[in-house]
Order: structure tokens, then sequence, then C-alpha cells
């Protein structure tokens, strides 16, 4: 009897060790599945390309986005406290990359799948370079990206404001679009 | 010159487009790039080229308002071997009549690039590309019709990814441009279109491409008469305002864990009517749309027939919801108007005959609020248990969606329903009669005990 106690005890202390080791694992993100992955906000199909975005809850469920601009809509209706870690994609070799350390390049022309604009670099030097070789746009940091203000290049519920707005479009070649 | 070639140079105005008297190029086996390139640099503007039959070398390059067409009955091949595209039009009023474009390469650029060209005119052409079919950037009214695009490297050959693919139609800031009656197939998105408005998207037939027609950013689009077959989705209409949906047949998007018939997410004040959704595992699909008309639609045989989410202040009436496994569903969805659908798994008590329930058919939110927050549940789509539970779950009903007066009986209207209405009752009448057929010869036979 106390036998078969000791051994409820010594299970339950592994499961409990297995669980904690489980908890304190670091968020790593998952690959982008073309055929089955949709954008958590706009339904659209997520392209195994570097706009693809990606945050893992802290329950360690995937949600994948197809543009930087749909992940910040997300934590603008969820908030941000169940978010584990949120992960970008270096531009040039499709890396993720930790959304805090990331650097970032904007400009409404840039062509991106939900028209944001935002590009995503692992290096400052790299998002520098872009910037430059497209010859407009400026570079952000994770924390500047916070006061972004995430227009995206035609908004249809305010088609006033578009109006203006287009004037100033003309196509670029700012990346492929989807 | 090569023998072949024969070079003959007749001028035609505009007005009189008989083909006889154009400028013909080619013969039956003289690949000569050089020299369609060189008769397209020699032409004159408004002249009219009459190519014979044979194989033609690409990528050629029009920068002057020419007509180029295969002669009557001929089969006229471009082919294209290079990274460009195999043709770029770089003109106004630039016409390609007939011709069959055949680029062999995986590669970035079009097979026909249209940049800053109006009027252009492409009839008739037969492309299989490995880019996209058509591209157009700051291009307006320009008619594209009875094209044929599909994809052109054997998946034997190579098997790409979807996304590797190009679109057919890729409409980028161009406005008031026709495309009709075009056949789409095995290409990433049908017709799609970035900041371009006004375009009229008509009878087309799209099928195994990601996307049939797909919308983003645009203005008073109009996509009528179109039908869509095995793509994820037929009509992806995002980000779009003042768009007719209408007319349109999709079915049998359900190949895919996230097909749907027609999608709207971010549309307003557009009207999608008298479409028919069937056999998709979502019929419509509709998320943070705002005021739109969704009317005379029969969505027929789909896994989910109707999902509102975060839908607002949109009206649907006169559409037909029959033989879904699930007619309905709905979550965050308020200030809709639904009056006059027929929903057939509904029973509806009309006790002063005017043809609509006194009870009004109520939307149930669980399963998508559940599915939501933990997507694994999905498992338990129509499971005995959660049909239970949603039977109990009534928690805030005032909220729901509901369609405030649902027909007895599918709107007349619509000979659709009517017909497959029939055929059930006749089918049910037909299966009756056998059973109890069936069921007279037993106990005549075996039923009497004999003494």
């Amino acid at each position: 009897m106390k036998m078969k106690a000791s051994v409820y005890l010594l299970t339950s202390i592994l499961f409990v060790l297995l669980l904690s080791a489980c908890g304190s694992k670091a968020y790593t993100p998952q690959a982008i599945n073309e055929e089955t992955d949709i954008c958590v906000m706009c339904n659209m199909a997520v392209k195994d390309d570097p706009y693809a975005t990606q945050i893992i809850t802290v329950d360690g469920q995937s949600l994948k986005f197809d543009d930087i601009g749909c992940m910040n809509e997300w934590k603008v209706e969820n908030g941000t406290d169940t978010i584990g870690a949120e992960f970008v994609r270096d531009h040039h070799s499709g890396d993720w990359v930790k959304y805090e350390t990331a650097y970032y390049a904007y400009h409404s022309d840039y062509k991106t799948p939900m028209a944001y604009g935002v590009i995503s670099f692992s290096s400052e030097k790299a998002a520098q370079a872009f910037v430059q070789e497209q010859g407009k746009g400026e570079v952000l940091s994770a924390e500047m990206l916070a006061s972004h203000t995430w227009e995206v290049n035609r908004d249809m519920m305010n088609m006033e404001h578009m109006e203006q707005h287009k004037e100033e479009m003309h196509h670029t070649e700012g990346g492929s679009h989807s | 010159m090569k023998g072949l070639f024969k070079l003959s140079i007749g001028f035609i105005s505009i007005t009189a487009l008989a083909l006889s008297n154009g400028i013909s190029v080619g013969g039956a086996q003289s690949p000569i790039n050089k020299d369609l390139q060189a008769a397209i640099d020699s032409s004159a503007e408004g002249e009219v080229m009459v190519l014979a039959s044979g194989e033609y070398e690409g990528p050629i390059i029009i920068n002057k308002p020419i007509t180029i067409r295969a002669e009557d009955g001929g089969t006229v091949t471009l082919m294209n071997r290079t990274e460009q595209a195999a043709v770029t039009i770089a003109a106004d009023r630039v016409a390609l009549v007939g011709l069959t474009i055949h680029d062999v390469r995986l590669k970035e650029q079009p097979s026909i690039s249209i940049v800053k060209s109006d009027e252009a005119l492409l009839h008739k052409l037969h492309i299989r590309t490995g880019s996209y079919g058509i591209r157009a950037t700051d291009s307006n009214h320009m008619t594209i019709r009875e094209a044929l695009i599909e994809w052109g490297i054997p998946e034997e050959e190579r098997k790409v990814k979807l996304s590797q693919k190009g679109n057919g139609i890729d409409l980028y800031h161009s406005h008031d441009n026709r495309l009709l009656q075009n056949t789409i197939l095995s290409m990433h998105d049908g017709i799609y279109m970035e900041n371009s408005d006004r375009n009229v998207v008509e009878d087309n037939r799209f099928e195994r491409l990601r996307y049939g027609v797909h919308c983003m950013y645009t203005a008073d689009a109009l996509i009528r008469g179109n039908t869509g077959q095995y793509n994820i989705t037929g009509a992806m209409i995002m980000a779009v305002r003042g768009a007719e949906v209408s007319d349109n047949q999709f079915t049998r998007q359900n190949e895919n864990v996230n097909s749907q018939g027609i999608l709207l997410f971010d549309a307003h004040d557009s009207v999608v009517q008298n479409n028919e959704v069937a056999g998709n595992r979502v019929g419509l699909y509709v998320e943070q749309s705002t005021g739109n008309l969704i009317a005379g639609n029969q969505v027929l045989g789909n896994f989910i027939g109707l999902q509102l989410l975060k839908a607002e202040n949109n009206e649907m009436t006169d559409n037909v919801f029959a033989g879904n496994v699930v007619q309905a569903e709905a979550r965050q969805s308020t200030s809709n108007t639904l009056v006059s659908n027929y929903w057939d798994s509904f029973q509806g008590i009309d006790a002063d005959g005017d043809g609509q329930s006194d009870l009004q058919y109520a939307i149930s939110p669980l399963f998508q609020s559940i599915v939501k927050a933990k997507p694994v549940f999905q498992l338990f789509f129509q499971s005995p248990s959660f049909v239970f539970l949603e039977g109990l779950y009534q928690s805030d009903r005032g909220s729901w969606t509901a369609d405030s007066g649902p027909l007895m009986k599918p709107s007349l209207s619509r000979a659709g329903g009517q017909a497959m209405q029939t055929g059930t009752n006749l089918m049910t009448a037909a299966a009756g009669l056998l059973l109890l057929l069936i069921a007279i010869s037993i106990l005549l036979l075996m039923g009497v005990r004999k003494p």
C-alpha cells in the first residue's frame, strides 16, 4: 500500500517537472504551411514569404498573419497579455526574427500583402540599405513602430481620405505583391 | 532573309479592318524573332499586321498603336524562352488578336506586360505561362475578352507551390477595364485587382485557382455572371466599396480547409445579389463588412451556409439557405437586418398566413465563439453533443443575429430553389411508395399465419 502511494507521488512529481519544463521552454515559431494557414485577421492565405508574421501565445497556440499590419490589428483588438512571443521575418533570408529586435522599413508605396507598407529586417543596416535602394521610406525600430499609425495605402472605410491619397500613389517596385 | 520568310506590305486604315490587306509576316517554320520585332518597328501607327501560321520567337515590345493578329483560322504561336515578358505593351490602342503565347520558363515577368498604356484590346488569346498571364499597371480602358489563360509548366516537369504561380489577369492601379468571357485555369488568383476602380469582370470561368476573383482596395467593381469551381475561394471581395457581385455561380469550393464560395471582408456599401453558392465549405462568408445588400442568393448544400463575423448594418433578404449542414453562424454581428430569407431546417409558425414565420430564426454564436478561442474544437462540428449544447445555450439571445420574418417557403421568384424543392418532394414520394409496396408484399407473403 505504502509502495503504491510513493509510486503515485513519484509520478506526479515527474509530471509537474515535465509541465514546468514545458513552461520554461522558449517560444519557437512554426513553419508556414501554405496549404492550410490563413491570416487570423484578414482570412487571406499566408504565403511562405518574408511578409508573414507570427504570434505564439502563452499557451503555445500559433497565430499567423500575412502582413505585419494584421498582427498589429490583432494586438489592438486582443491586447498583449496572451502573447508569449512575436516573430517577423528578415526580408532577404526569410529567417524568423523576434519582433522586438527586428528593424523595419516603411513607406506607403511599399507593396505588402495587405498594403500596410511595413517590411521587416534582422538588422538596422539591412533596413537602411533597403530604404536607400528604394529611394524612399524610413527605418523604424520596434519601439518606433509602437507609435506608427498603421495606415493602409487606401482606406475603404474612409473614402474622403482616400481620394486625397490617390494623387500621391504611383506604382513602384517595392517588392512583390500577392 | 531566309527563303521561307515572306513579307508583303500593305497599309490599311483602322476603319477597314478587313484582314486580307494587312502586313503579313512569317512562314510555316521560320522562328525569326528579330524579324517580328523588326516588322513591328518598321510598321506605321494604326497598321494591322496579320501573322501567317507558325511559330515566332519572343519577346516583343510594342511601342506604337498597331494591331497584331493571327491569320484567319491559323495558329500563330509566340514562344518566349527568356526571363522577359513575352509581349510588352508600351503604347495606347494596341490590339492583339488570336495569338497563342507560350512562356516556357518559371519567372517573375508576366507573359503580357502592359504599363501606362490605355485602350489595349486583347482578344481570343491563348496564354500558357510560367508566371503571370497578363499584368497591367497604370493602364485604363482596356478590353480583355475570350482569353484562355493557364499554367504552362506541366506538373510532372516541375511541381511548383501555389504561391510561385502568378495571377491570370493582374490589375494594379488600372481603372475602367473590361474583362469578359475569359477562362482561367490552374493559376494563382484568376483575376486580381488592387487599387483599381470601376472594372467590369463578366462571364469569366475560374477553375483550380487560389481565388477566382480577388479584389483588394477597389471601388465600384462589377463582378457579374462568372462561374467558379474547385478554387480555394470563388470570390475574395476584400477592402472594397460600391462593388456589385451578382449572378455568379461558385460551386464546389471545398477541397481546402479554408474554402468559401464568396467571401466579403472589409466590404462596404456593396451589393451581393442572385448568386448561386453551392457545395462549398462555407457558402457566404461576411466579416467586418458594413452597409451591404445581400439578396436573392441561392446558398445550397454547403457545410456552412452563412458565416457572419463582426458584420454590421447589412441587409439580407430573399436568400435561400437549403441543404447546408449548418445554415448559419454569426458572432459579434449586430444591427444587421435579416428578413424574408428561407432557412430549410427552420420550423416556423405562420399564424397570420403572410408567408413569414411569426417566430424569428436566431443564429447561435456558440460554435463560432468556441472555435475562435480553441480552433481544435472544430473537430466537434455537428457532433451530437455540440448540437445538444447549442440547443441549451441561450445566453444574451436578444443580441444574436436573427431573421425577424423567415419565409415558410423559398421565395417563388427564385426558380432554382423551386426546382430543387419539387425534385426533393418527388424523390420522397417515390421512396415512400416503394417502402409501402415492400411492406405490403412482406405482409402478404409472410405475415399471415397459416393454420
